[in-house]
């Protein structure tokens, strides 16, 4: 009894600093929400008014659409790449020997330890020295480079902690390598690959700092942000901002509900095969 | 065959074996020739760039330490410095003890609410950066949330000054950055270790504190112990978050970095500062990961 | 043209008529002689005289500096008269371009504007390269003060020029009249401990010695030991009074907007009109008898990557036109370069700086100087950038 009580009470404590860190990490977001329908250009209270002006005015301009496409267009080859190469090397790494592994894991993970400012500038200086002409291509490369290491920290985290006894189980009946990948292996972290994988979108999406250094004639939306600061800013950013996030969360709640009825569809079919779930 | 079915309960507790028969390590290489072209090469001339003698926004002529003189050298850069690693630090213990217990919730407790929950906290990966930063003026400000609240309840007189514009609104500006991303790296490190797993530990006889120890300590050390260290490197190099919120005192080594390459023009200074502070952060990975290793931290081991 | 020109030269006299012929100069032949001279008149000093003519333009244009200089609206007639089309990166903050350029970044790149004080550095760098004048014949609608070369901005000593002036600006004191109800005198204002972290400052580092300099009597782009260790006293103890300095001028703008400041050094006109589109008219900026301001100024510039030359030169020759800088400045909310066009501006954009004055306003608040690049007996423009670091965390 005393355990059980103990159990939830962990569980409630657990739940009341969920709800606390939502509550933290949404009212920003509210705040952002609120001001883009503001009816003057002031990004602070008091909030006189609501209007739509923002909206029109990011809709109408030429820059901003084009800055999204080309946002969607690298974000888009980067979460792509970063998910199949990403994918293969954590799998890898995961299921290797130490030494070498935490050697190799290493040099993965140090793109994160240097400061996109100096990313940038040297892919930049490097581009320039092997000839290669600077463009959204450059941009996606990188991106990749950028992104990579948080991919593979989720990933890793997931495919080091998973069971391999099923993996040997299916390799001792003959499955090959790869049937055992995509078939035993996938089907029990793909929620995580999925979620790294947006993450891998979303930075993507959202860097600027190493973005103008290899970019061609041509900007993204958070360049587009970004060079507004010169002036005042206005709720023109809001405005991009909860679209992001509007457009996200329908993507997500779709994709989510879709593979969910996937998910209990296959559960319901073989409940031995059912994944820890 | 039998004990496919049975033994996906296995108790996570001690270590793994190197298990399948695929070479591993040749699938990282895709990734690895990338990282390789892309990133150690352009690394290396800049490791290059950081013993030539400075120009003006250029690098020239003979080989010298003096940049990494400079760089120790320079007062700024030890003030900085001290300060990156106090909010990076207070970011990183924040973002990872919050992260937590979300993560465990998430995992075990959330039921039908984990999607939505996870929803909202992925939501706000989506709402860019900047955008982010600039509402935390909204809330922090003299004329904002909380001061016109505070104000509306009768509680002050005057708005509180302290909120906004130094080390203080950096820190939560960076938490609610990271956060996300550690909730999701940790429900990752949760992910296989299912409710019914536990609950068996539980029936072997387990207590709560062994429980925590034997089992979900293991699973999430190591990537709690990265994320933490994530985090922290990333909050030192940011210039963006302190330049906007952060007052005279809530700068950060990035922003000197910042300055060297594009205003100073003294590329060798800023590279020489990006490098110490990635020896730096090898020099804690490779700690964290003895102190791991040593309190047997770092792997799993399923055990049938 | 060639044709014609054989025609007009030959003059009446061989112009082929029936009368003329029968050895007649009839009336009708005169009428229609002095007819050809006149048109010839006409069009001869466009075909004889080397006078400058504007190159074609096509293609496209890739520019980068700050939002907005590529007038979208603005120069929208232009372009789709033309064909062109113009590709932009823009930039957070001025140092932006050289870092791109000199990182490798400049290649195609056809179009810049560089700040009135970033002419010296970016000389050095040799990003500049020389406009020909002959190709941009509306050069001569500047207003007097920007044809003139100041300071070598522009036209350098030897008399190539290097850019074209685009649009310009002052900055001042700006403060909160609603809340400070008499206008400043004088910096010291800024010092009052009564406003002691209600002062904004911008992260511009050479605007600010300069500014600082001229208050304490002296001269940033010629200072010695001394009077370098005494502006940087002044800023730090500035600093101090501040919640830190903002990233950008917009950023200052958007503080005294949230009533986070009510007092700014370096403090731009343009944010009147930035308060009022946020719902907060009483920004207002003025240049004190002591100290008075400093104006800075935006010049179109090619750099060496440039490929599509010509339409540049055509763009900034359309961007010469009364009507068109009038419609640019109001658009940026800043002053205009070319004569005539003062009168075609709104109340709001005409009222920011004293046109009928020009002359003495910019004597009281003079185009910006930078410390030299390199100099024996003067604190350097690197030296100052370094200090201005340490700017940033005092206080």
């Amino acid at each position: 009894m005393g355990e059980l009580m103990q159990g939830s009470l962990r569980s409630a404590t657990a739940g009341a600093v969920t709800v606390l860190a939502v509550l933290f990490l949404v009212l920003p977001l509210a705040v952002v929400v609120l001001f883009s329908f503001h009816e003057t250009a002031s990004l602070s209270f008091p909030f006189t008014g609501f209007s739509l002006r923002w909206y029109e005015s990011v809709f109408a301009s030429a820059e901003f659409r084009e800055a999204t496409k080309n946002s969607l267009i690298v974000a888009t080859a980067v979460s792509a790449t970063t998910l199949v190469l990403g994918s293969l090397a954590a799998y890898g790494l995961s299921r290797s020997d130490s030494r070498v592994r935490d050697a190799l894991a290493l040099i993965f993970f140090l793109p994160i330890t240097l400061p996109g400012l100096f990313l940038g500038l040297g892919l930049l200086v490097f581009f320039v020295g092997i000839d290669i002409k600077l463009s959204l291509a450059t941009v996606a490369i990188a991106h990749f480079v950028y992104v990579l290491p948080y991919f593979l920290l989720i990933a890793k985290a997931a495919l080091d902690r998973m069971d391999p006894a099923i993996e040997e189980a299916a390799a001792d009946l003959g499955a090959g390598p790869w049937t055992v990948f995509f078939r035993v292996t996938v089907p029990q972290v793909w929620p995580v690959l999925a979620g790294a994988t947006s993450l891998a979108f979303a930075l993507s999406f959202d860097e600027f700092v190493i973005t103008f250094f290899v970019i061609g004639p041509q900007s993204t939306l958070p360049l587009y942000i970004w060079s507004g600061l010169r002036r005042t800013i206005d709720p023109s950013i809001n405005t991009i901002s909860t679209l992001l996030m509007v457009v996200t969360l329908a993507l997500f709640a779709i994709a989510f509900a879709f593979t969910l009825r996937t998910e209990r569809r296959r559960d319901r079919a073989v409940p031995a095969l059912q994944v820890p779930a | 065959m039998a004990d496919i079915v049975h033994t996906g309960r296995a108790t996570p507790v001690a270590w793994q074996e190197a298990a399948t028969t695929v070479r591993p390590l040749l699938l990282t290489l895709p990734a690895a020739l990338g990282l390789l072209v892309f990133f150690v090469a352009p690394l290396a001339a800049f490791l290059v760039y950081s013993v030539l003698t400075a120009g003006l926004f250029s690098v020239t002529g003979p080989l010298t330490l003096s940049a990494y003189g400079r760089a120790l050298g320079t007062e700024l850069n030890g003030v900085l410095a001290a300060n990156s690693a106090l909010i990076g630090l207070l970011a990183a213990t924040a973002t990872t003890a919050f992260a937590l217990p979300i993560a465990y919730w998430l995992r075990y407790a959330a039921g039908r609410w984990q999607l939505p929950v996870l929803f909202l906290i992925t939501a706000s990966m989506f709402a860019s950066y900047l955008v982010r930063i600039y509402a935390w003026r909204t809330i922090l400000g003299a004329n904002g949330v909380i001061n016109r609240g505070l104000e509306s309840l009768g509680l002050v007189d005057e708005p509180l000054g302290f909120l906004l514009y130094n080390r203080f609104s950096v820190t939560i500006a960076l938490v609610h950055i990271f956060l996300p991303y550690v909730v999701l790296v940790l429900f990752a490190g949760f992910r296989p270790l299912s409710p019914a797993l536990l609950e068996s530990a539980q029936d072997l006889g387990a207590d709560a504190w062994q429980r925590w120890r034997r089992v979900i300590m293991p699973l999430i050390a190591a990537p709690a112990a990265t994320s933490f260290l994530f985090v922290l490197i990333l909050s030192a190099s940011d210039y963006v978050t302190p330049q906007l919120i952060g007052g005279t005192s809530g700068l950060l080594l990035g922003v000197q970095i910042q300055a060297n390459f594009k205003a100073v023009g003294d590329w060798p200074q800023g590279a020489a500062i990006s490098f110490l502070m990635l020896a730096a952060f090898v020099a804690c990975y490779g700690v964290t990961l003895l102190g791991l290793r040593l309190l047997r931290l770092d792997r799993i081991r399923w055990v049938s | 043209m060639k044709a014609h020109r054989q025609n007009s030269t030959a003059g009446i006299g061989k112009n082929v008529d029936p009368e003329a012929r029968q050895g007649h100069l009839g009336r009708r032949a005169l009428l229609r002689g002095c007819g050809a001279v006149l048109v010839a008149a006409g069009w001869a000093p466009s075909l004889f005289a080397a006078s400058p003519e504007v190159p074609d333009a096509s293609g496209v244009i890739n520019f980068m500096s700050w939002e907005g200089y590529d007038f979208p609206e603005q120069m929208k007639a232009w372009r789709e008269a033309h064909g062109v089309e113009v590709q932009s990166t823009y930039m957070g903050s001025h140092d932006d371009i050289q870092a791109k350029i000199l990182g490798g970044g400049g290649a195609g790149l056809d179009l810049i504007t560089y700040g009135s004080s970033y002419k010296e550095l970016y000389k050095g760098l040799k990003i500049l390269t020389p406009i020909d004048e002959a190709k941009i014949p509306n050069l001569k609608n500047l207003l007097p003060f920007f044809a003139s070369n100041v300071q070598n901005i522009w036209v350098d000593a030897d008399g190539t020029r290097t850019g074209v002036p685009a649009d310009w600006g002052a900055i001042g004191i700006s403060y909160d009249s609603a809340v400070i109800a008499e206008a400043p005198t004088s910096y010291d204002i800024l010092f009052d401990p009564k406003y002691k972290g209600k002062v904004g400052m911008p992260d511009d580092p050479l605007g600010a010695y300069g500014q600082a300099a001229r208050v304490l009597g002296l001269d940033s782009s010629k200072m010695t030991e001394e009077h370098f260790k005494t502006v940087t006293d002044w800023l730090k103890d500035l600093a101090k009074q501040t919640k830190g300095i903002s990233p950008s001028y917009g950023d200052v703008s958007t503080r005294f907007i949230a009533g986070d400041i009510m007092l700014s050094f370096m403090g731009w006109a343009a944010y009147k009109s930035f308060g009022a589109a946020a719902g907060k008219n009483t920004i207002e900026t003025v240049w004190p008898e002591k100290g008075g301001g400093l104006s800075f100024s935006n010049a179109w510039a090619i750099p060496p990557g440039a490929d599509n030359i010509d339409t540049v030169y055509a763009w900034i020759n359309e961007t010469l036109r009364p009507d068109v800088n009038a419609a640019t400045a109001t658009f940026l909310v800043g002053g205009v370069v070319v004569d005539g066009a003062a009168q075609l501006l709104d109340a709001v954009t005409a009222a920011l700086y004293p046109y009928d004055k020009l002359e003495e306003f910019f004597a009281l608040a003079p185009l910006q100087q930078d410390p030299p690049l390199e100099s024996d007996r003067y604190v350097t423009r690197q030296r100052v950038l370094a200090a201005w670091q340490e700017v940033k965390s005092a206080g």
